[in-house]
């Protein structure tokens, strides 16, 4: 490991924020809110016409009281359906779903940040897509944007500004990340500095 | 001294070789003699020169086929009429020429019979008995060479009817296999239009050489596949002859260009391993040409043949599906993946497609679809590109598009000839629901189906193109009234009208 992003990861364990055993654990689907959003999906799915529709608008409606997690927890297993979506009928009934629901920015945050590092390649997607829905484009130093900046450096899908290294350009995003107001973007930071490359 | 007579060569002319009319010597039969064949006959049997004072002869003759050996068998001539034989002499060899026979005192009939090295002996020749034509009997009582005549599969035989076949495959797409089914060019297209060959320009082993000036090229994926068949694979004194019109196509036996048939020469006698045998077309240029199989006789004439008309694709098509559509030949649901089904349907009807997942299309438009038809334009001779997609595939097709149109100075002359939407919608992420309404850039041509029942909660809608060549809201009309942004994409008479456009837009 770097030695920078070591000694990032002390100060982190120093602020308590260090995990103790690795990144947090991957988000495991839950076969019953898994079930109810195949229905929603199938609901919205079945037609064109008014019946079809407000059949599909009361699925949604019970889907975001049917988590026993709340509605961060079913934004978690949204995006594990849309990663493991088979076909359009499934991946856009449920980004459907997922504007119908409405989430707001800090449900977001916590349903996407802390499952970064540990998420294989498809749910990252999904996570760093719906997170980049929080990203506001007006605000240079936006750390959800910062964040989406050092996952891709850590995926090595950005090479790094030239001259320039990729654990040092890391060390400096995680640096500045772990010292966020957020909770959950302090949490990325912590998983990320643990597992700085992918 | 002794008194020499006459000597008959049977069936042969006794003028010297310089008196004889016509078409002297007889042209050089094929060589081609098949496994297990006996020895076929003797012909152009002459006698060279005699010399009066030792009745020494020096003979030519054409070597039968089959033949390792050759011998002459001979008796008095007064016996000529039943075939008296008395002698022989032998190992002759097989050079066409003997420099003395010598019978001796009195004059004689003779004749040349061929034999191989499994004690076998061919034809003495036909004779006539009677009006009707049949075989000279063999010398029953061989003495000095001893063979036993076996004429029931005499290398000069009767020529058996012989056919010939030839099936092209349409180009190899990504892999062979997949996601496009190895699929055979219908019979009745292979004279006309042909089938499509990519110019073999690229660089698939990675070594900074086009292709097409190498061999032993690792990963080549460029060639297209030949199965040529024969029956009977073997024939006596038929040759199996490979051509090319032009050499801008070459064959080789393999699909890696590691042995070569026809590359720097126009022709190559083939010899089939069993009925088929397959080889691989390459095409090193632009234009087209024909490749042929023929069953040459002896004299170079052709009893029959096969050809196929092979020409460079000049244009590329591409096609997106919609979210989480994988491509696969069939598609993974039948009655689904329309743009995959429309893709499939071109491929097989001669057309350089390419179909592809739209998440290999990033937003800006780079990725492996862009990368394909930069190559297609740069290193193979492409100038005509086709894009067509649903849903988010219809975003990237304009995503795709842009970035062709952007780079185009540094990528070469194409044209973007078609590009076509179904109910197209943005494609920023994964989770873009925004309906499409960008004209792809500088397109010749765009169509654009959507449905569009008044969008609203919970709804995908495409919508109008500015622009658009044609821009149909399918919920207007009979057919498409109850079509969803689900459906919309396995309508036939959405397929259909695409597939029709690029048909008659897009010459493959």
């Amino acid at each position: 490991m770097h030695a920078a992003l070591l000694a990032l990861l002390l100060t982190l364990g120093v602020a308590g924020l260090a995990p103790s055993a690795g990144p947090p654990p991957g988000l495991v689907p839950d076969p019953a809110v898994q079930a109810a959003i195949g229905g929603a999906v199938d609901a919205l799915n079945a037609g064109p016409g008014e019946v079809e529709r407000r059949e599909a608008v009361e699925r949604a409606g019970d889907l975001a009281g049917s988590s026993p997690g709340g509605r961060v927890a079913l934004l978690e297993q949204l995006q594990i359906f849309l990663s493991t979506a088979r076909g359009t009928e499934e991946a856009m009934g449920g980004a459907l779903l997922l504007h119908r629901l409405e989430f707001g920015r800090d449900e977001i945050l916590a349903a996407t940040l802390p499952h970064l590092v540990a998420a294989g390649p498809e749910l990252n997607k999904v996570l760093r897509e719906v997170a980049s829905t929080v990203v506001d484009p007006d605000r240079e130093d936006d750390p959800v944007a910062l964040v989406l900046e050092a996952e891709r450096l850590r995926r090595g899908e950005r090479k790094p500004e030239p001259g320039g290294e990729e654990s040092h350009e890391l060390e400096v995003l995680l640096r500045r990340l772990a010292q966020d107001d957020s909770p959950w973007v302090r949490r990325y930071a912590a998983a990320a500095a643990a597992n700085p490359m992918e | 001294m002794p008194v020499f007579g006459a000597a008959v060569a049977l069936g042969a002319s006794l003028l010297p070789a310089a008196a004889t009319a016509g078409s002297w010597p007889p042209p050089q039969e094929s060589q081609a003699v098949c496994a297990g064949s006996t020895p076929g006959g003797v012909s152009g049997l002459v006698v060279e020169s005699y010399d009066p004072a030792t009745g020494a002869m020096s003979l030519s003759y054409q070597p039968a086929c089959g033949a390792t050996d050759h011998h002459i068998e001979y008796g008095p001539l007064s016996a000529v009429s039943v075939l008296g034989y008395s002698d022989q002499q032998c190992g002759l060899g097989v050079s066409g020429s003997v420099a003395a026979f010598q019978p001796g005192p009195g004059s004689y009939f003779f004749l040349i019979v061929a034999s191989n090295g499994g004690g076998q002996e061919g034809s003495y020749g036909l004779m006539n008995m009677g009006g009707v034509t049949m075989e000279r009997p063999a010398n029953p009582g061989q003495t000095s060479c001893p063979f036993t005549q076996d004429l029931s599969a005499a290398c000069d035989g009767p020529t058996p009817l012989i056919t010939l076949g030839m099936t092209a495959y349409r180009p190899q797409t990504e892999a062979y296999g997949a996601p496009f089914q190895r699929t055979a060019v219908p019979a009745a297209d292979l004279a006309a239009p042909g089938a499509g060959v990519r110019v073999n320009g690229d660089d698939d082993n990675s070594d900074g050489t086009p292709d097409r000036d190498q061999s032993m090229v690792t990963g080549e994926n460029d060639l297209v596949e030949l199965v040529l068949s024969a029956d009977p694979p073997c024939a006596n004194g038929i040759d199996y002859v490979l051509t090319r019109s032009t050499p801008g196509l070459q064959v080789w036996a393999d699909s890696g260009k590691q042995t070569p048939l026809l590359v720097g020469t126009d022709e190559a006698v083939l010899t089939f391993p069993g009925s088929t045998m397959t080889v691989w077309v390459e095409s090193i240029a632009a234009g087209a040409g024909d490749v042929a199989l023929e069953a040459r006789n002896g004299s170079g004439g052709v009893v029959t043949s096969r050809s196929g008309h092979f020409f460079g694709f000049s244009a590329i098509v591409i096609a997106l599906g919609g979210e989480s559509q994988v491509p696969g030949d069939p598609p993974p649901e039948p009655g689904n993946f329309g743009m995959f089904q429309l893709a499939i349907q071109l491929y097989r009807l001669g057309y350089d497609v390419h179909m592809y997942d739209e998440d290999v299309v990033a937003a800006d438009g780079s990725g492996a679809a862009y990368n394909e038809v930069v190559r297609a334009i740069q290193e193979r001779s492409v100038s005509r590109v086709a894009v067509f997609g649903y849903s988010h595939g219809g975003g990237s097709t304009v995503d795709l598009a842009i970035r062709l149109n952007n780079n185009r100075a540094g990528i070469g002359a194409f044209d973007i000839a078609y590009t076509a939407y179904v109910d197209a919608i943005r494609n920023n992420s994964d989770i873009d629901l925004a309906t499409e309404t960008e004209l792809p850039p500088t397109t010749m041509f765009h169509a654009n189906y959507y449905q569009n029942p008044g969008c609203g909660l919970f709804s995908l809608c495409g919508g109008p193109i500015n622009g658009a060549d044609i821009n149909l809201n399918v919920n207007t009309t009979a057919w498409g009234a109850g079509l969803t942004h689900f459906t919309v994409d396995d309508a036939p008479e959405v397929l259909g009208a695409i597939r029709g456009h690029i048909l008659g837009m897009v010459t493959p």
